[in-house]
Parts: C-alpha cells; structure tokens; sequence
C-alpha cells in the first residue's frame, strides 16, 4: 500500500497525475494507493460526459481566473480551491468500496473532533449536520481496477463555489447534469486544519489495512516527465469543452444543435436550415453561449454561408 | 474544388475517425485449435455492477456491430447515480447486436450485446474479475505476460515490442488502432492518436466576404400602372416520383454521410447582350416605378431553365425514397435585413413577367430592410440565388438551403477582353455563376444541361421571347 501526496497547486497536473497512479502505478504493483492532493488554486472540475456551458458560469470562471477541467471519471461538478481536500482511492475492482471510503473519512473526520455530527447518507454522500454535503464523490470502475475520488470542503469559499457553479436552463442536453445540494465546510463546525485532517485521513486508511506503515510519499508531479503531454491534453478545448455531448440550444432566433465540439445544424426560427454549420467547429462559435451575441455571430455565418 | 470521390473518402475519414475505438481496417479472428461447431448467438447481459444499482446510462460504445472482441475487451461504459463503469465482454467472439443506444437507460440482467462464438469450448464465460494473466509482483513479470497475451491475440497486427508495451501500458488494444507506418505497422504517434480521442474534421469556411448592399429602393410613385393580370394559371402543386435504383443506391450511400454531399459548377456567361438590353429597358421599367436590375432578368431565366431541368427545382421526401418535384419556382435571393442575411423567395415565378418579377423583387427587398418581411416570404423556396456581384468577388461556393438541392451564387459583372470571329480583340461583359447542387439527387449532366439553358437566355436575351404567353 501507498500514501501519495501531490505538492502541485495545478488541477490539470493533479488530474493526470491521478490517472497514472490509477491506470500504471497501480497496474503494475497491484498495491492500493490512497492519493491525497490539497489546495489546487480555485478550479472546477466536470465529470467526464458533462456540458461545462450547462455546469459552468464559463464567463464568470473565465474573469476570475477560475480554472476549468474535464476528468476521466464520470458524475458530477466539484469546486476546488486551497480550503478543501482531494482524496483518491485506488485499490482493485475486487476492493472497491464507496462506503467503505467515505466511512474512512467521516472516522478521520470524528477523529479530530469526536463530537462532529457526519454520517454517509443513503446515496452515499457524506452529510455534516443532517442536511449539509461536505463531499463530492465520483468512481471510475474498470475490469480489474477502482479510482474514487472525493472532494471535501473544509474551508473553501462557498460563495465562489455558488456564484461559479450555475444551471443554464435554455440547454437541452444529454449530459450528465450535477445535483445542486446546499453544501458547508467543516470549518463551519470548527474543523480548520487541512494538515491535521489530512494526517487523520492517511492514519484511517492505513489502518483498514492493518499494517504498520506510516510513510507518506511527498511527489512533485509538475516535474514528472511521463505526465507531461497527459497535463497539456487535459489544458486543450478540446479536451474540456470540446468533448461535450450532443446539446440544443435555443436562442431567441435560432436553434443550435452541438456535438463533441462540433455543430451538428442551425435551424433559424424563420424556417431556415443553413447546412452550411454543419461541421464548423463549436471552438469558433462557443460565444453563443456565454456571450449573448447570436444574432452577430450566426449572421456572419449565414454570410460566409451564401456568399 | 473536391471531386466528388474526394469527397466521398473524406466524409468516409470522418466516419471512421468519429468512432476511434473502431479499426475498419483490421479484422481480427481468433484461430482454435479445436474443431469448431457451428457458431452461436450468445446474449451478453449486463451484469450487477455492485453497489445496488439496478439500471444504468450507457455512455459510450467502443465496440461496433461486425466487431470482433477478445474475453476483456471493453464494450461500453455505463454510468450509474455513483459510478462509472467499464463493462468488459465475458466472451470471445463478434458483436452481432447492440441493444442500446448512447443515453438509453440499462436495466441489469437484461441482454447489453449478442454475440457470436464459436466452438464448445467457449461455451463457458470466463469470471471477468479475475486476472487471468497470473499477477505478478514485478513490472516486468507483467510486461512479459501481456506482451505474450497481445502477440497471441494481436498476429495480424504489426508493431515494435516498444509500441506493443506502450500501448498495454495504457490499456490500448492494438488491433482498434490505426496504422500508419511502413507496410501497415503500428507506431507509437498511431497509439497517441487513438488515446487522444477522436479528432474533430475541420470544416472549410469560406473566406469573409463584405455583406451585399441590395439596390436602392425604387422611384418615389409610378406614372404608369402595371396591367392587371388575368387570373393566375393555376398552380402550386406538386408530383413526386419515386428514386430510381441507381439514385436510390447513390441516395443510400450517400445520405449515410449524415452530410448534404455538394458538388460544385461554375460557368462563365457573356451577357453583354443582356447589358445592352437592360439599358433600353431600364427607362420603360421606371414607368412603372420599377427600378431594373439584372436579377430579374437571370431570375427569370433561371425559371424558364428549370421548366426545362425540373429535378433542379425539387426536394429530397423527408425519409429519403422519393424526389418531390415542385411545380412552382419560388426562386430566393440573398438580401440584406436588420436581422442579418435572409432569403425571401419570389413565388411562382414561372407564372411572371420580368417586370413583375422586378416588382417583386424591390417589395422584399424594401420588406427586408425595413424588417417586414413575413414569414411566407421567407418560407416555400424552392431554389436561390445570392449575389455577390454587388460588392465584388468572382468566384464563392454558396451552400444549399435545405430543403432545396441546388443554390448559385452570381459574380460581378466585369468588362474584360475577348477574342471575336476574326480573332480581334473585343470587349464582353462576362460574368460567373457557381453553383452547387445536391449530390444525392443531381449529377453533373443535369447540372450542365441547366446551366448551358440559363446560358443560352443570358447571352441571348431575345431567345426567352419564345417562352412568352
């Protein structure tokens, strides 16, 4: 078994980071790893076949240097920043428990304050108090191996977290749509210490092992060779909004039809269908959505379109 | 300007790249040593991904029907309220059925594929959670073990030792990859290219062209009234018919593009002739109030040549089996609007005048910019024009209004030297229409015979007088 912690403030580094503990490291020692990363500048992340227009306020994000990531697990939308604590747990497809994890959190939780009213509720969530979520949670299952990995908020900014993470209505889509829950942090409850939590987190797990193992492996993935090309992936538009399922759009002149970072049609709402969209790239015209200027856009295009 | 094969084997790259995970090129079958018995369909069903969950999402397919997979291929990944799962095939075979669609939901226990296997001995399902290469301790154990699982299974694929470790590295499957090296070798770009996902196929954009301006509105009030016209002869229908074998094949084939194929046509038209005469008839017009461009004119020729070409004028039936032929030539034209670039169409046009064509042509285009244009205006195009001409450019490739299947985008009129009957030079006034078409319906010989009609009425005028009623 491995206790791994990331030094890296950068989501994208820790995402990819993640993947090759889960999709190499493990594979090839078979030893379960417990991967912690704390305090990654103020991101969000979106679950693997999610709509970052529809989970997002991409403009909000965009002005206040909020960065956006695309991981490979599915499930929903979670706010990082430097209050709260990520958490993965590799183990094998066998060992995969999602109860068994956050359990292991809410011990190391009451282990600090022995008094913290937390429990995991029937859809599995960690709930501090009896109505407020403290954790997100996502698993990716493949044949042989596990990856779970959990978000939790200690002391992060729940009014970011708000004004950041927003439903847009207007879209049809087939994506995964995130839950909206009201959520605190355990500083509310006087939990304030990530060092000490984390210190609580790695003793827990270790000790469902029942070894005596107490070292924790302090890595620099920014200097990680292997990862390099995986980081710069996850950076691309390709990768984070470019990968959004099929979604529809509707504007005031038109209907957009939009698929994995293409435009599958336009339909303007004067009887027209210019198939001269189909195929542009979503990249060029993903101003539809976060900026309200349709008509501008769509026009020019009707003009290249005909002309 | 893409021959139409070009087109076709890029719209086949599209396809191909779409799905990544499929490699239409390698099949790969799995040799027994065993006599097989005849093969059998085996209903693969979701089985209980643990954690209670009784129903799923499927999210994405790697296999597709025809596949062969190998025990452990990934088929399809599913998503539950708490997890994402790679659901993996307990069989050796090919897929013969897919039950669900992206986005169905999946019910446990019920049949996920059918597949095909072959012989008794495959008869038993393997335990899919089991690693049935002995674990080892050591990297290298586990490297030498699958290096030996992929040369068992993957005998027609070619690739270096260093690519086939690369590629298990990351879970890749050699046989769904792409090559593209020397004599069909994998390398390790084709293993990068299939993990990064399916590249997105750029479409061409036209290069930005200034909007028209349309002509000025007309002379303040008429002088003279416009005859009033005998009742309309009775018109507005239409008959379809269905698609010949041959374009009922081409249809097929083509539609599964998911994409309108166009094919392009340009031609150069003297119409010196026609400038000559709108000259004379420009000043008779403004009796009217009328002003005269040249677009009632070409529009007007442009129907008298589809009275000829018919299949120009038509639609595609919405579930592709028949080609409806439009009676009426509602012929469009782009016109600048307030809202952007719109294309009101003139109805009937073959019931019009050239004069009632231009009146109709100012109506909208005022309409247009004054933001009035209703939607019957807009609605019931059967065929359109654009043109360009007006603020320059020679050359454009205009794209069909579906569902129309043909569109011509009108160049400048420009005065430039030709060689006359005794090889002096003269001046003509030349200008070029591009057409595109849909392919599925038109081919280039009716295209061809529309054009050299419109051809002959522009660079010969008084040979529309034959039409007159």
């Amino acid at each position: 078994m491995a206790i791994v912690r990331s030094v890296s403030n950068c989501v994208y580094t820790n995402l990819a980071y993640e993947e090759f503990l889960f999709q190499k490291r493990f594979r090839a020692t078979q030893s379960p790893i417990l991967f912690l990363w704390l305090g990654n500048n103020p991101s969000v992340v979106i679950g693997r076949f999610q709509n970052p227009w529809l989970e997002i306020n991409v403009p909000y994000a965009k002005e206040n240097q909020i960065n956006i990531a695309r991981r490979v697990s599915g499930g929903g939308t979670v706010y990082h920043d430097p209050g709260n604590i990520n958490l993965s747990f590799i183990t094998s497809r066998k060992e995969y428990s999602r109860k068994k994890n956050l359990g292991i959190i809410c011990d190391a939780v009451r282990s600090l304050m022995p008094q913290t009213n937390v429990f995991v509720n029937e859809r599995d969530d960690i709930i501090l108090d009896d109505k407020w979520k403290i954790s997100g949670s996502a698993a990716r299952l493949l044949r042989l191996e596990a990856l779970h990995h959990c978000t939790l908020l200690v002391d992060s900014d729940v009014g970011i977290l708000n004004k950041v993470l927003t439903s847009n209505s207007d879209m049809e889509t087939s994506a995964t749509r995130s839950l909206r829950v009201d959520v605190k942090t355990l500083s509310d409850v006087g939990i304030k210490d990530n060092q000490a939590l984390e210190t609580s987190l790695a003793e827990n797990w270790r000790k469902t092992y029942q070894e005596n193992y107490d070292q924790v492996e302090i890595v620099d993935p920014e200097n990680f060779e292997e990862i390099q090309e995986r980081v710069d992936e996850l950076k691309k538009w390709k990768w984070i909004f470019g990968q959004t399922p099929k979604f529809t759009l509707e504007t005031e002149d038109s209907i957009v039809t939009c698929s994995k970072g293409k435009i599958l049609s336009v339909r303007l709402k004067s009887g027209m269908e210019l198939s001269a969209f189909e195929g542009a790239m979503l990249e060029d015209l993903h101003k539809i959505v976060t900026e309200s200027e349709v008509e501008e856009v769509v026009r020019k295009q009707i003009i290249l379109a005909l002309v | 300007m893409l021959s139409r094969f070009a087109r076709l084997r890029k719209v086949a790259r599209v396809l191909s790249v779409a799905s990544p995970r499929v490699n239409q090129q390698v099949l790969l079958r799995r040799s027994l040593a065993t006599t097989s018995s005849a093969p059998k369909v085996i209903q693969f069903a979701l089985s209980d991904i643990g954690e209670g969950t009784k129903e799923v999402v499927v999210k994405e397919w790697y296999v597709k029907v025809g596949q062969v997979v190998e025990e452990f291929d990934e088929l399809v990944e599913v998503q539950s309220d708490k997890a994402n799962v790679d659901i993996t095939s307990r069989y050796a075979g090919k897929i013969v059925k897919i039950h669900y669609e992206i986005d169905d939901v999946a019910q446990v226990g019920d049949p996920l594929v059918d597949i095909e296997i072959e012989g008794d001995d495959d008869d038993e399902p393997v335990d899919n959670y089991v690693d049935h290469t002995e674990s080892a301790a050591t990297d290298d154990a586990v490297v030498t073990k699958s290096e030996e699982k992929s040369h068992k299974a993957g005998d027609k694929v070619k690739a270096s030792p260093a690519v086939r470790k690369f590629a298990k590295d990351n879970q890749v499957d050699l046989s769904l990859v792409t090559p593209t090296g020397k004599g069909g070798t994998i390398t390790r770009d084709d293993v990068e290219a299939f993990m990064a996902g399916p590249a997105p196929v750029a479409a061409p954009v036209p290069p930005a062209v200034q909007v028209a301006q349309g002509s000025a509105p007309p002379a303040p009030k008429p002088i003279k009234q416009m005859p009033v016209r005998a009742q309309a002869a009775t018109s507005g229908g239409s008959r379809t018919e269905p698609l010949g074998p041959i374009a009922k094949a081409m249809q097929k084939s083509m539609t599964e593009a998911l994409k309108i194929p166009h094919f392009g046509y340009n031609e150069e038209y003297d119409v010196t002739n026609l400038v000559e005469l709108r000259k004379i008839l420009k000043p008779l017009a403004a009796e009217y109030g009328i002003k005269l461009s040249y677009m009632p004119f070409i529009i007007k020729a442009v129907s008298l040549a589809l009275s000829e070409s018919p299949i120009l004028n038509s639609s595609l039936s919405p579930d592709g089996t028949q080609i409806i032929y439009h009676e009426d030539h509602n012929i469009g034209f782009a016109t600048d609007t307030p809202h952007g670039l719109l294309v009101p169409n003139i109805k009937q046009v073959q019931n019009l005048s050239i004069l009632e064509v231009a009146q109709e042509l100012n109506r909208l285009h005022q309409a247009g910019l004054e933001n009035k244009l209703k939607p019957a205006d807009i609605q019931g195009g059967t065929f359109s024009l654009s043109n360009i001409g007006a603020i320059g450019g020679t050359y454009a490739k205009p794209v069909i209004l579906v569902p129309q299947v043909a569109i011509g985008a009108i160049g400048k009129i420009q005065r430039l030297p030709r060689f006359g009957p005794n090889d002096e030079v003269v001046a003509r006034h030349l200008t070029y229409i591009s057409w595109t078409a849909d392919h599925r319906i038109i081919e280039g010989a009716q295209m061809a015979r529309f054009s050299n009609k419109l051809k002959q009425y522009l660079e010969e005028p008084g040979s529309m007088m034959l039409h007159l009623r």
